[in-house]
């Protein structure tokens, strides 16, 4: 078994190939409130993910989850300002994938113009999260997986039901 | 106006022959694209590379000789939102040779400079350390970090898909251009250039006469095209020969 950073990662970004391949058929079988609620979900799920991400790194007195460089290290402050604000680069890239969405898009009609310039978001929102959890993958360790799928994924919590569930649609 | 995937069936003016280049060239780049997007060994990587170095040399020499030989000459016209085509025509143009340094500067340096440099340290760590020593110490010691700890398949991989995210960008930006152009300044020079003015101006867009076989883009344009298509080339070159 993974660990649920990586189960997650994985269904996120197979999630937004789907969207960028679902784009293409806006008009034929899908609308563009259908694409505005995958998104959504995406952003939904990326919250998730940031939240298993800072449990991970962040707050590891968990005995499970650690990082794979000592947190005495002065390099790990440097690393972790740079893991902030690569999450936060990722959370600019859903705002100009949205606005694209909100202020290019008239009456639920994709030109293709508009088309591009949404595939050319969701690409950059592809490749700025595959940076992230790629940094996140490479700096966090996971011990005991099965006591990370049971905390963050096997729950019984809402969010922790919720993610499950997208995830397995992903 | 036809879209770029659309048939060509006629040229009613001589500046028409833009809708064959563009789509053309549209066709190319969407080619490229697929290729960066699914590039994964070193030899789909050498032809990918090869590619976009012939769409470069393409497109520049388009933008370029625009410049020169077609906006050049015109006088720009206010449009009704207060835009001015000529002039957001050139700063296009602009935007087209950025995005395609950028890329084809990945490939070039790819060599020398490494993928962690896309997770941007230096800006990020920047923020906060103000001393430029330190900050280049802080920034060696991250990058070296995070190279030695994700290893060469993985940098690989981050380098594939920024160049392809780069890729797009131009494509992009190439896509939008060509239609500005068409909706905007193609009327301009209909209205403000005479038929053989016209003929001049499109043989310098299809032929290079500094080059040693000036025919290069003519035989790459027509290579892109539809039968019935290339029919209307041939027939614009001829009477480009018989004017001009």
């Amino acid at each position: 078994m993974d660990c649920s950073l990586i189960i997650i990662s994985k269904s996120m970004e197979a999630n937004l190939l789907f969207i960028e391949k679902e784009i293409y058929k806006v008009g034929i079988t899908q609308s563009m409130n259908g694409i505005e609620n995958h998104l959504t979900r995406w952003i939904q799920a990326f919250a998730g993910y940031a939240e298993v991400e800072d449990a991970h790194i962040r707050n590891s007195s968990t005995s499970s989850l650690n990082m794979t460089i000592s947190s005495e290290k002065d390099i790990t402050k440097d690393l972790l300002f740079i893991l902030m604000q690569t999450q936060e680069l990722v959370m600019d890239k859903i705002s100009q994938a949205m606005n694209v969405m909100h202020e290019e898009v008239e009456g639920g009609i994709l030109i293709p113009r508009v088309r591009n310039h949404l595939v050319k978001e969701l690409i950059s929102l592809a490749v700025g999260f595959a940076d992230y959890a790629e940094i996140v993958n490479t700096v966090s360790l996971c011990v005991d997986k099965n006591t990370c799928f049971t905390q963050f994924l096997g729950n019984n919590s809402t969010s922790a039901k919720w993610l499950k569930d997208w995830v397995k649609e992903n | 106006m036809p879209g770029f995937i659309d048939d060509i069936v006629e040229l009613q003016d001589p500046i028409d022959v833009m809708y064959l280049m563009h789509k053309a060239y549209m066709k190319h780049s969407e080619e490229v694209e697929k290729n960066a997007k699914y590039c994964q060994s070193d030899e789909s990587f050498k032809m990918l590379s090869t590619q976009l170095s012939e769409w470069l040399i393409h497109i520049y020499y388009h933008t370029d000789t625009e410049d020169i030989y077609m906006t050049g000459p015109l006088k720009d016209k206010k449009l009704h939102d207060g835009r001015l085509p000529l002039h957001e025509n050139v700063s296009e143009h602009d935007v087209i040779r950025t995005s395609g340094h950028v890329a084809s500067e990945s490939i070039a340096n790819m060599s020398i400079i490494s993928p962690v440099s896309y997770f941007s340290i230096n800006n990020i760590l920047a923020m906060e350390e103000k001393n430029h020593a330190t900050l280049m110490t802080k920034v060696k010691s991250v990058e070296d970090l995070l190279k030695e700890l994700l290893g060469h398949s993985k940098l690989n991989t981050i380098f594939r898909r920024h160049l392809y995210e780069q890729i797009v960008a131009l494509k992009v930006a190439e896509y939008d251009h060509f239609e500005n152009e068409e909706a905007f300044v193609l009327p301009l020079v209909k209205d403000q250039m005479t038929k053989l003015e016209q003929l001049q101006c499109v043989e310098k867009l299809l032929f290079d006469e500094k080059s040693d076989y000036p025919a290069w883009i003519y035989d790459f344009i027509k290579s892109q095209l539809v039968p019935r298509e290339a029919v209307l080339l041939d027939t614009l070159r001829k009477e480009i020969e018989e004017l001009i």
